[in-house]
């Protein structure tokens, strides 16, 4: 033994004097602690009262036998591993399987030699100090475990959070979303942008639970931010990936599509990284385009190398998207392979009604699934046919008071190829004039003149080609394709405002010089005209068109 | 099957093995697979055994890519159709030779 470490103690039940003074001896001479009992009521008051780390125990006692006594020890125990050998003089079989029956963890016939006895108590100690051994690291796991839980719990409810407050409840949107844990790695956010458009998107970000959630906060951040200020699907992209890129660690990474769709333009703009491919279906249930990724999935990139072109495609009027993660494609299915992305497009061969479509193909998962999914899945299904009225409410107060303030942007060449002027306008409305709640207006009204100036007037766009939903995706190849090749031009943009009665007045002034094109005449042409008269006092176009002015007033009465 | 992981006689190219099921269970061994070696290696990842990957092994490629510093130096391999659909769809072809 070693004698560093406290004695250990013995209790002894044993009512026949002699005998109990041999063992005691004995124990002695080994090194043990002794505590002796005459009967077994007695052993249970000096378990109680000497909580002895092992116990003797005669079965034939007075008052209480060894059976009894050891069923109440084992029990005031409880977790606590005390091993207790019987020592007695029975030789009847089932009596000693009696000694087992009760909680005794080993039996010894008397007469016994010393030596056996001390083996004995040796591999009980053995055993003891292994059950204590598991039961500290029982505790630590369990208690880590609680502290994994709990921790779980918190970023389920800051993820739940933002999934809540993330989507825009916009009719003919519909999601599910089943994890693999208690929360998931898999994102649906939508946002309308003051223009009407609505945006979405869909992320799947590499592993599952915490790890996977901890980057969807900065991607809910930016998608709706970045939203509001009424930024491109390309911005957004460009601007997660140089975010995610920095934060996350270098084996993780965000599969995502962002997508807009503009239900009066009839278009769908969109940039997939990563995520399989997402469908246009017609009224027929027919896919009618499949859109794989064109991208690298958000966070593997360097800002540099990073692909922001987004792709363009025209709606027709009942067409509906389809979206998914590759949870869904990968969904074993009781046969032993999986769902696969054969079977999620034959889903669309069935005879089911369109508004039947998005349940049918869960349902196939389901029924064909085991049940529970080796990886998160999302499905998500978006009708195009979305009410995007603009609203035209100029009554509304700004959050602060009217001032006059003014000031000029221009920007050259390279910068118009990159830079969108719209939503930094907009941020210094909204900080200088608070004017939030005329964004909506505010937005079509710089965008439509940006739109002119750059694509109109330095580009040479028809804007019919635009405006027919079927040749939009033709303009925004010939626009890309212009505007890479455009060598000179510039925009110059000019805000003034002052104060007007209670509210005020902002003349916007935009005008472009410059581009291939001579442009004799550059009508401000389709719906741009009479929408910017709907939304402004008065418009001017002024030189050969390459000028616009357009006045606004607000929070007057008229 | 655990993960293999050979280097050439020249020492110039380390090839890995990743098993049939190439997951998150694999994440020790394939960066213990890698990171021992200089980045300025070249690195063979053969995938001739391996009929599953999921995206934390996509996760694990761009580790190595990152510790190769460019991932002109890694190629992989033999990669089954499936596998390779994998890959494909993701656009890894951008970042690694796929062969």
């Amino acid at each position: 033994m070693n004698s560093q470490s406290p004695a250990l103690k013995v209790l002894v039940a044993e009512d026949h004097a002699p005998s109990s003074t041999i063992m005691c001896r004995m124990l002695e001479h080994y090194g043990y602690d002794v505590v002796v009992a005459r009967d077994g009521e007695q052993a249970i008051e000096k378990y109680r009262s000497e909580k002895p780390q092992l116990v003797l125990m005669d079965v034939l006692m007075p008052r209480m036998n060894g059976y009894e006594a050891v069923r109440q020890i084992k029990e005031i125990a409880g977790d606590d591993f005390v091993p207790v050998i019987f020592v007695t003089a029975i030789h009847d079989e089932d009596a000693l399987a009696k000694c087992v029956e009760v909680g005794g963890d080993a039996f010894l016939t008397k007469p016994y030699s010393h030596t056996v006895l001390k083996s004995k108590i040796d591999a009980m100690l053995r055993i003891r100090s292994l059950h204590d051994r598991v039961v500290v690291q029982n505790r630590a796991i369990s208690h880590f475990q609680d502290q994994l839980l709990n921790e779980q719990r918190v970023a389920e409810k800051v993820f739940h959070t933002i999934v809540r407050s993330g989507r825009s409840g916009e009719q003919g949107v519909r999601c599910v979303n089943s994890a693999k844990s208690i929360f998931n790695g898999d994102l649906f956010l939508t946002a309308k942008r003051a223009t009407g458009e609505l945006h979405f998107l869909i992320a799947d970000f590499t592993g599952h639970g915490l790890s996977a959630a901890i980057g969807a906060l900065p991607v809910s951040d930016i998608f709706q931010s970045m939203t509001s200020n009424g930024c491109s699907v390309a911005d957004i992209a460009e601007v997660m990936n140089a975010k995610l890129k920095r934060i996350l660690p270098g084996d993780m990474f965000c599969a995502a599509c962002i997508g807009s769709v503009d239900a009066i333009e009839r278009r769908l703009t969109l940039w997939n990284g990563g995520l399989p491919p997402v469908f246009i279906v017609d009224g027929n249930n027919r896919i009618r385009e499949r859109l794989p990724p064109a991208h690298l999935a958000l966070g593997i990139l360097d800002e540099q190398k990073f692909d922001r072109s987004v792709q363009v495609f025209a709606l027709e009027p009942r067409d509906r998207i389809f979206a998914c993660t590759d949870g869904l494609i990968d969904a074993p299915i009781a046969t032993g392979g999986r769902f696969t992305q054969d079977g999620y497009e034959a889903c669309f061969e069935a005879p089911v009604p369109s508004n039947m479509q998005f349940d049918w193909i869960i349902d196939s998962v389901r029924e064909i699934g085991e049940g529970n999914q080796n990886d998160d899945l999302t499905l998500i299904e978006i009708d195009t046919n979305l009410d995007e009225s603009v609203s035209v409410a100029k009554t509304a107060a700004a959050s602060r008071v009217p001032s006059t303030w003014e000031t000029s942007l221009r920007i050259d060449m390279p910068a118009l190829q990159t830079f969108d002027p719209v939503p930094h306008f907009l941020r210094l409305l909204s900080e200088i004039q608070g004017l939030d709640s005329h964004k909506a207006n505010l937005v079509t009204i710089l965008t439509e003149m940006y739109v002119h100036a750059l694509d109109g007037v330095l580009l040479g766009m028809n804007p019919e080609l635009r405006a027919d939903h079927a040749g939009a995706p033709r303009y925004f190849e010939e626009r890309t394709a212009k505007l890479r090749a455009l060598e000179r031009g510039s925009i110059y943009f000019s805000l003034r405002h002052r104060v007007e009665g209670c509210g005020g007045e902002l003349i916007i002034q935009v005008a472009s010089s410059g581009g291939e094109k001579n442009f004799n005449q550059v009508p401000l042409s389709g719906r741009r005209l009479p929408l910017l008269r709907t939304l402004c006092d008065c418009v001017y176009v002024m030189g050969s068109g390459n000028c616009v002015e357009a006045t606004y007033r607000w929070g007057v009465s008229h | 099957m655990p993960m293999r992981c050979d280097i050439s006689e020249n020492g110039a190219t380390i090839r890995i093995l990743p098993p049939d099921r190439f997951d998150f269970s694999c994440h020790l061994e394939f960066r213990d697979a890698f990171s021992k070696h200089d980045g300025k290696l070249k690195y063979i990842v053969d995938l001739r055994g391996t009929n599953y990957i999921d995206s934390s092994a996509l996760g694990m490629l761009l580790l190595l890519r990152q510790h190769a510093g460019d991932g002109r130096r890694v190629s992989i391999i033999n990669a089954k159709p499936d596998v390779l659909n994998i890959l494909e769809v993701v656009n890894f072809g951008d970042l690694f030779i796929l062969e």
